[in-house]
Formats: C-alpha cells, structure tokens, sequence
C-alpha cells in the first residue's frame, strides 16, 4: 500500500512542478492574451489599438492581478479541479480540453496499437530472414523514415492519398476515413522507432551463447529462438521507448494536427501559445503531465511482469500485484 | 518480326497526344464560355476554405477571410454596395444629422430571426447594447461604434442612435457583419457563450447547421429568406444549399484543393500559387485590390533618424515599386496614392510617389547623415538602422521586402524585419517600439487613415476630426485627399503595391455580387452543376 502512496505523492508532485515551471516560464511570452484578441491588420476595419483602454479587459480577466496572486488563483484552482477560463473566449478550459482530448487520443492510441506489431515485423524481418537484402532493407527503412520530418511525410501523403487518389479525406475528424492518414504517418514513425530499437537489442541477444549455441543445439530453429528466446530481453529497451513514444504522441500531435486540419490537443497549444492563452496553455501541461505519470508507472509495472528478479523485490510486487488487481 | 509492335506503339501514341491537344483545345474554348452570363443554378454545395476561424461569433471575428461566410449568418441594417454607396437592408431608410452625432434608422417589419424570433427596433438595440456591455471584450467593433450615448427604440420600426462625439463612419460601420444585428436570445448570452460556434442567431440567408469547433462549420440556406439586399441579383432565398467552412491551416495544402476541385473558393494564398492561378484555365483569383489603404510602410515619427523629414522623403525616394513588383506575384498592381484605388475616397495622387534615387542621397547628404564605417549612414551618435515588424499575415510579403531592403542600402539605410505573435506586435505597437509597421486596413470608409496615422502631426489630425464629422460624401471625400497628400509630402508613408485580398475560386463557381469590402454576397453565389 506504501508504494501506492509514494506513487501517488510523487504523481502530484510531478504535475505541481510542471504546472509551476510552466506558469513562470510563459510569462516571458511578449506581450499577453489581450493584446492578442484585439487582432491585427488584417481586419475587414483596421483597429486603431493605441487609442483602445484595454486595462480594464486585463483587470476583468484577472491579468493585472500579482504575478503571486495569479499564481496562487491558478493552484487554488487546479486542487478544486478548476483550471479556469480561456483568456481570450471565455470559455472554461476543461470544456475545451473535453472536446480536444478525444480526438487526440483516437488518433494517438490507434497509431500506437498499428506501430508495436509493424515494429515488431520489421524488427524480425531484419535479424531473421537468411536473405541479405531484406535483412539491409528492413534495418535501413526505420532509420531513413525517422529522419524524414513529419509533416513533409504528412503533406506528401495528402498530396498523394487525398489530392491526386483522393481516396481519403486530406484533413478533419468527422469520419473514420479522415483517421486513415494521419494514423499512418504517427504509426509508421512509432513502428520505425519501436523496429530501431529492437534490431539493436535482437542483434545483440542473436549473438550471445544461448541464442547462438546452446538453442540450436537443443535442435530449436532460429525463428523460434528469435521469439521464444531473444525478444523477452530484447523488450527492455523497447519497453523504455514506448513510454517516452506514448507521451511523445499526445505532445507531438501538434505538427500532425495542423498538417491534416484536426482539431485536438496539439492544434489547441499550437493556437494557445500563439494568442499566449495562459489558462488553456498550463490546462494542457496537467493534462500532459498526468499522461507520463501514467505512462511512467505502467513502464515500471511492465518492468517487474518481464523481469522475475525485479518482481522478487518486494516492494515492487506490491504495486505489480495492486495494478493486475486494478486492470 | 521484333520492330513492328515498336512502331505500332509509336503511331498510337502520336495519335493519344493529337487527340490530348485536340481535347485540351476544346477545353479552353469551353472556358472561354463560361462566365456569369450563364443561368445560375440552384443547388449544390460551396465548398469554402479560411484561415484564423474563431468561433462563429460576427463580433469576434474582424478578419477578411472568416467573415465571408459569417455574411451569411447575420444581416445588416444597411448594405454598403460595391460602388461604396448605401442602400436599404434590414432598415428601409435612415437620416443622419449634420454633425454626424444622431442617426435614426426606419426598419423593415417583414423580417424574422432563424429562431422565428421577429426582427424589430428592440431585437436592434439589444443586439448593439449586448456588445457595449462586454466593453474591452468586442474593443475592436466597440471603437468602431465610437462614442455612443444612448440607443432609444420609439417605436417597433424606429431605432435612434445618439453619439456624445461625431462619428461619421457609423453608416459604414453599420454594413459590416461584425454589427450584423442578432437575435434577442442571441443578445441574452454571454461572452463565453457566444464563443461556443452553434449560438449565433441571426436573420440571413444561412443558419449555422453543424459545427465542427477547430475544423470549420457548415451552414445551411434558409428557405423562407426574403430580404436580401436592393442590388442583390436573387431576391428569395439562397442559391446554393449548403456552405461547408473549411480551416485547413497549410495554405498549400489548401491550394491543392482548389486545384483538384475539392474546394470551390479559398482565401489566402501563397505569391507562388498567386501566379500560378492567374495563369490557369481552371481557377480565377481576384485581382481587384482591397478598397482600404495601399499596402507599405507605416512610419514612426518618434524614432530618431524618423523625426527628419528629409530622412522620410529620401526613403520614399529611394524605394523603386516597379523592382518590387517584379518581384511580387504577378496579380500586384502599383500603388497610387495611399488609399487603394478600389477606395470609394480614392484619388490618383500617383505623382506624388516618385523614384529618385540620386535625390534621395542629395537629401541625407545635405540633412547631415555620413556614411559611418559600416556603411550605414549616422548623425550624432543615431544611425540610419531601422526595424519593420508585422504579423504572421504579412510573412508572405517578406521576398518583397527584401528587394526594398536591397534598395535602402544602396543610399545607406539599413532595414531589418521580422513577423511577431498578435500579442508581442500590439504590445509594441501601443509602446511605440518600431520604426516601421505593415500598413494594410482594409475598411472602405475615408475614416481608414486615422487608425494608421492618428497622431503624427495635429494638421492631420484636425482634418481626421473634421472627416468624423462630416456625413457627406463629396464633402468627405475633398478632406480625405487633403490628408492623403499630406502623407505622402510628409513621407509618413511608402506606399508598395495595392491589397489584393487573395481569394481565389474555381471557374465553376459564380460569385455576382460583391460589398464594398469586397466580401462576395453568398445569396448570390452559385455552382455550375458537376
């Protein structure tokens, strides 16, 4: 039970300092929400901004208030489950959060579930095959995929997939056909991922006395070798990966979401930052920060389900034994 | 034996590119046909493309790109038309005061509210009341309903508007979709509420049927509709059925659209699809500048080097527009005075925008200003070094920039640039920490250069007073030219090239009627049958 309550400190304390950090870092933005919304230039009537009183719109916002004070109002806030209202429309952003988080989970959980086993292919298809070439081929195709910025894969998809085939819709959320593309332009960046990852640590398991020596001469082959064998410790690395890959994803949907016109949690930072919404921008690092506490305590359970010598420690069994319990 | 299906496949294939040039050829005379002398259609879906979409609240949003299908939603009182005149809408006729300070609005009494709420003189005054009690929340359409004493609704059909100080430019401000006048219920709402997307009630052509927050909406016509404005070609209700707004953020990606035909019409484009456009069979892109101000650089008199109008006139001299527009998408058209030639209060000063660049040197020279070691010019300590910020929405802008850069330092003047946030740029535009800022408003109303250059100089000044308060057109019109000549003589202002709002659309979509803002009547808009 103790490891649940040092989880559950140690979860808080991780979302406090990010939620702190975050709120001092951004009041270096220039400028703040209110200068953004009056707007620029390019208006159908040109606004004459110096003539506009817009303290009273700050103090009515709460932006005239003490940094402290602020400070204080936002993690008051944050312990009764409030994270307060955008700056620039209003609106409170755990309703904007609910409708962004959605969509974004849709997209990210589905790309994840598309890349482990497509990683998993490649991986095999480059340590097993006796062919050389689809060995080279399959070691080389994650690396070079990887190193392609996403959104030129992204428009390339759109141009070929949608513009030119048009075969599915290039952009928004509202049909399942509109989740083809951008799932797999994040899937085939986690599969190479995921493949990088456990071609080294397959290689490596491939070449050690058990795998080479000792399991073919117990007269096992060396696919079974490679899956019944090498890849439970070849899975430590990967395990490590997919918990840095699964935060990755919901904060890295940012360029995906513009790219395809979707509306979700990146598209909502990438728009807050912009118009320096403060609220909304801090409601997102609790919701980011919470996933890789989550994240985090998942990657340790799986830890101690693969390693027997983890579980032995007792302390450990416990929370393995609380979450199998749990799920 | 092995020659002969070689040759064969030659034959065919000269033939497959002769019937592709005799096809090809037919298409260009089927385009040629096509025009708005066809019968329109009904029916059908515009497929419509914007950038910074926020919301669906008429107030909120001021840019050119999200108000053209906000036109739809909300009517006017009164219709400003593409000749800059006004005719009758929502109200049947109006009378302003001398003075430009009370304006009484007679109302139509047929016309009713999406929600079969009936549009009357109290529907008016709650609809302007409800954007005066949010205050700093609506500051951009509240400046432009100035300074407003009290708004009195004597009887269902009559709506008086009294102002404590002149305001001229409030017919104008009227006719623009951001004072659309919306249902009560819509008025009952708060700020945050109306920000949701669905709430907007109004009495158009359209009511918003489906939204899609970050992703666009869709609205669909109204098919009791009756009051559509005097020069409106189609008098009952709308066209085309449906318009589906669409908030792609690449503006690439977006052109790709258009091209294949999944978008009917699309605002903002990049300078390379500029070109391309005006050069395709397939899509037309407007090429009528913007009726506000020429496009160019807003001077700020309080920098050093800035305050010397001889440093300002040398500026001027020294930029080429013609070396600009080379540079420029090929749809750009040279400035000629500093309001865009599509101004109602347009007047050809295009003598007083000259190129000369030896007079300009001649000008520093004789103002004192040496060449220092790094070749740009100083006088007692200031250098001749001067920065042009601007928004994201000038970004496409910087290549033309750049060849300015290039023709300042020929004379000694260095020029930097770069794009902020909304917020850094309004914080340092209120501070006046700039030299320079990209001038482009956008408002078909003489009361336009007051928002770019309020302050600069008290001549100006008075006479931008003296336009508030003039409600007559010719009138208004002589006092508009007064000023533009002063910025220009003043150099308070380099004028580049003229606005050309990007809005680009395929031939297959018919757009008749346009606004003096150049937003295109959407009652009007209809669709070639695919």
């Amino acid at each position: 039970m103790s490891v649940v309550a040092t989880r559950l400190a140690h979860a808080v304390a991780v979302v406090f300092a990010a939620y702190s950090v975050s709120f001092f870092l951004l009041f270096v933005l220039p400028g703040d929400a209110v200068l953004a919304r009056i707007g620029t230039t390019d208006t159908i009537g040109q606004a004459d901004i110096s003539d506009l009183n817009l303290d009273a719109l700050r103090t009515e916002v709460g932006l005239n208030d003490s940094l402290w004070r602020q400070y204080f109002d936002g993690i008051t806030g944050l312990l009764h489950g409030d994270l307060g209202r955008s700056l620039v429309n209003d609106r409170p952003v755990t309703e904007l959060l609910g409708e962004a988080l959605p969509n974004t989970l849709a997209l990210a959980g589905l790309s994840l579930v598309v890349s482990v086993p497509l990683g998993l292919l490649i991986a095999v298809l480059a340590v097993n095959p006796r062919s050389r070439a689809i060995r080279s081929l399959a070691s080389l195709a994650p690396s070079a995929y990887v190193s392609l910025p996403v959104f030129w894969i992204g428009i390339l998809f759109i141009y070929v997939f949608s513009i030119t085939l048009g075969w599915f819709p290039s952009g928004g959320s509202q049909s399942a056909s509109a989740l083809v593309l951008p799932t797999a332009v994040l899937g085939l960046l986690g599969a190479a991922q995921f493949a990088q990852v456990l071609i080294s640590g397959l290689r490596t398991e491939i070449g050690t006395t058990y795998a080479a020596v000792t399991a073919p001469a117990k007269g096992a082959g060396r696919f079974y070798t490679l899956v019944r064998h090498c890849l439970r410790n070849a899975a430590f690395p990967f395990l490590a990966v997919f918990g840095l890959r699964v935060g990755m994803l919901l904060g890295g949907t940012v360029v995906i979401e513009v790219v395809f016109s979707r509306s979700g949690i990146g598209r909502l930072m990438v728009d807050s930052v912009k118009s320096v919404d403060l609220t909304v921008v801090l409601g997102l690092v609790v919701v980011l920060a919470l996933v890789f506490v989550v994240i985090n305590a998942l990657v340790d359970i799986g830890y101690a389900l693969l390693d027997p010598r983890l579980r032995r420690q007792s302390a450990v069994e416990g929370a393995a034994q609380n979450q199998e319990i749990s799920s | 034996m092995k020659r002969q299906p070689r040759r064969a496949a030659r034959a065919f294939a000269a033939s497959l590119v002769s019937a592709t040039l005799l096809l090809s050829g037919c298409a260009g005379g089927d385009s040629g046909s096509g025009g708005s002398s066809d019968t329109p259609v009904e029916g059908g879906v515009l497929k419509y493309r914007s950038t910074n979409v926020q919301g669906t609240d008429p107030a909120f949003n001021t840019g050119y790109g999200p108000v053209v299908p906000l036109r739809g939603i909300v009517d006017s009182l009164v219709f400003n038309a593409y000749d800059g005149s006004f005719e009758p809408w929502l109200a049947t006729k109006w009378t302003v005061n001398d003075d430009a300070t009370k304006y009484v609005f007679t109302l139509r009494d047929d016309v009713t509210f999406s929600d079969g709420e009936k549009f009357d003189a109290d529907a008016v005054k709650k609809s302007f009341e409800a954007l005066r009690a949010q205050g700093a929340k609506y500051a951009v359409v509240n400046s432009w309903i100035g300074d407003l004493d009290k708004i009195t609704a004597p009887d269902a059909t009559t709506v008086e508007f009294d102002f404590n100080s002149p305001n001229s430019s409030f017919l104008q401000a009227v006719s623009t979709t951001s004072l659309g006048i919306v249902s009560p219920k819509t008025s009952a709402l708060s700020f945050d509420q109306r920000q949701k997307g669905d709430t907007i009630i109004g009495s158009g052509a359209f009511v918003i049927s489906d939204y899609r927050g970050d992703e666009g909406y869709q609205l669909t016509r109204r098919d009791d509709y009756a009051w559509p404005p005097a020069s409106a070609e189609n008098q009952g209700p709308a066209r085309v059925e449906k318009i589906e707004v669409y908030t792609t953020p690449d503006n690439s990606i977006a052109a790709s659209e258009l091209r294949s035909g999944d978008l009917d019409l699309l605002h903002n484009t990049e300078p390379a699809d500029k070109t391309d456009f005006a050069a395709s069979d397939d899509i037309t892109i407007r090429r009528e500048p913007l009726p506000g101000s020429a496009l160019g650089f807003i001077t700020n008199v309080d920098v050093p080097g800035l305050d010397d109008v001889n440093v300002r006139k040398a500026l001027a001299l020294a930029t080429d527009r013609q070396a600009v527009l080379e540079r420029a998408s090929t749809i750009d058209v040279a400035p000629t005075g500093v309001l865009a030639a599509s101004n109602p209060y347009w007047t050809d000063l295009s003598d007083l925008i000259k190129t000369d660049v030896d007079e300009a040197t001649k000008l520093l020279d004789d103002a004192g200003w040496k060449p220092g070691k790094d070749g740009v010019r100083e006088k007692g300590g200031d250098r001749l070094s001067f920065e042009l910020v601007y928004g994201a929405s000038t970004v496409s802008h910087e290549p033309n920039i750049a060849v300015v850069q290039a023709q300042w330092k020929k004379i000694g003047v260095e020029l930097k640039f770069r794009s902020l946030t909304p917020a850094e740029l309004n914080q340092r535009l209120q501070a006046g920490d700039y030299a320079f800022t990209w001038g482009s408003g956008t408002r078909p109303d003489a009361d336009v250069l007051r928002s770019g250059y309020s302050g600069l100089d008290p001549e100006l000044d008075a006479i931008f007073k003296q336009i508030l308060a003039e409600p007559d057109f010719d009138a208004r019109k002589k006092l508009v030219t007064e000023a533009s000549t002063r910025i220009l003589e003043q150099a308070y202002y380099v004028p580049l090239y003229d606005f050309i709002q990007p809005l680009a659309f395929r031939n297959t979509t018919h757009l008749p009627t346009f606004e003096a803002s150049h937003l295109p009547w959407l009652g009007d808009v209809w669709l070639d049958k695919s």
